[in-house]
């Protein structure tokens, strides 16, 4: 199954981010899958801190390693896309 | 001698958990900060309790010492890079930098001086305040915070190691602050750190003109013989006890020192102790 179908990968993937980056007065709910995440559009307001974070988390959690900001940006924009990334499905 | 303008003391001793001190700085300061850990929580409690209702002025310096530092952040770091073979968190090798906490209090406190991380293996609190006072008096500085910063980990066998003492020891945290300012003829209550490390000769020398009436503190180090043996060496010195409301931490001397000014009037001496060698400190709350 393709990640940005997968219910489950997705909040488990919001719930990483919110914690990785202290953000637990908003819910997971409230992370929209199709938003930038780094964007003002994003109820997270994430800066540049809070991407390093993430980028360390994701290697420890999901073994995926984003060698640089390059990699980083082209995977890590929207829910939907970083659970594509993790779990490409057939 | 400096003065000694305003205390703060934040002072626990934990039961299998670190306290949650989130909770508490947002009730304190009423502001959120994130990607704080609990030792520099506790750095910003402590100071944000002596400054309060004081007027800061922009270039008050910063002064911070801890026996042990940032221990459950190392703790956790050489958990993840050795045994769990990850990376560390980003924010933890950030605030694991000597003066992430010092950046905290004085953004908090919208300081701009000077911001020092200071350490030393024995004396750690004594030292601080050396060089804090010697800033004062020779007029490189108008006003000093001075912080000293230790916390208590879940790994209490792991922290009595690194501090040397032993198993049935009761370990605390704390965060104990003063502000200081130079000796003016309205201060009331006052500092003066002896500038030595005295062996035992000279430690009898310099308690020789310290006059009845007296209090005497020791560091917890102390063994109780040694504390019997100097609390007899003149009638009428009286013996400030304030172990009985702290467990051990290297910075205690502040909680110490504090605790007498916030409560007691009069003169109190005290000494400390480390393999051998010893440093006074003196304060007076004449207020």
């Amino acid at each position: 199954m393709k990640g940005s179908l997968d219910t489950a990968l997705k909040l488990r993937l919001k719930t990483m981010i919110i914690e990785e980056c202290e953000k637990e007065d908003i819910r997971p709910a409230e992370v929209a899958d199709h938003v930038q995440l780094f964007s003002d559009a994003c109820v997270l307001e994430l800066d540049s801190l809070d991407a390093l974070q993430i980028s360390v988390a994701l290697q420890n959690q999901f073994g995926v390693r984003l060698p640089d900001s390059k990699a980083f940006r082209r995977h890590v924009t929207t829910i939907n896309e970083l659970a594509d990334f993790i779990q490409p499905g057939s | 001698m400096i003065a000694i303008r305003a205390m703060g003391i934040h002072n626990s001793i934990p039961d299998h958990h670190q306290p949650d001190l989130a909770a508490k700085l947002r009730a304190l300061s009423g502001k959120v900060y994130r990607r704080t850990d609990h030792f520099i929580q506790l750095a910003i409690i402590g100071a944000h309790m002596a400054a309060a209702g004081q007027e800061l002025s922009p270039q008050t310096a910063t002064y911070m010492t801890s026996g042990q530092g940032n221990i459950s952040v190392f703790e956790r770091i050489c958990d993840q890079r050795h045994v769990r073979n990850q990376l560390p968190r980003p924010i933890d090798f950030i605030n694991l930098l000597s003066n992430s906490a010092g950046f905290y209090v004085a953004s908090h406190l919208g300081l701009s001086g000077k911001n020092l991380f200071l350490s030393h293996h024995r004396f750690p609190v004594q030292m601080a305040l050396l060089v804090a006072r010697n800033d004062l008096i020779l007029g490189r500085e108008q006003a000093a915070l001075i912080g000293g910063i230790d916390e208590w980990i879940p790994r209490q066998e792991l922290a009595r190691k690194i501090l040397g003492r032993d198993q049935t020891t009761v370990l605390g945290e704390g965060s104990n602050w003063m502000l200081l300012g130079k000796l003016d003829e309205e201060a009331a209550v006052t500092l003066e750190v002896t500038p030595r490390i005295l062996d035992k000769q000279q430690l009898r020398q310099q308690l020789a003109s310290i006059e009845p009436g007296a209090s005497l503190a020791f560091g917890k180090r102390f063994a109780a013989a040694e504390r019997e043996e100097i609390m007899n060496l003149k009638r009428g010195w009286r013996r400030y006890a304030y172990e009985g409301f702290c467990g051990y931490y290297e910075t205690l001397p502040l909680f110490a020192l504090n605790r007498f000014l916030l409560q007691e009037k009069g003169k109190l001496l005290h000494i400390d102790v480390s393999d051998g060698r010893y440093m006074i400190m003196q304060v007076s709350n004449q207020g």
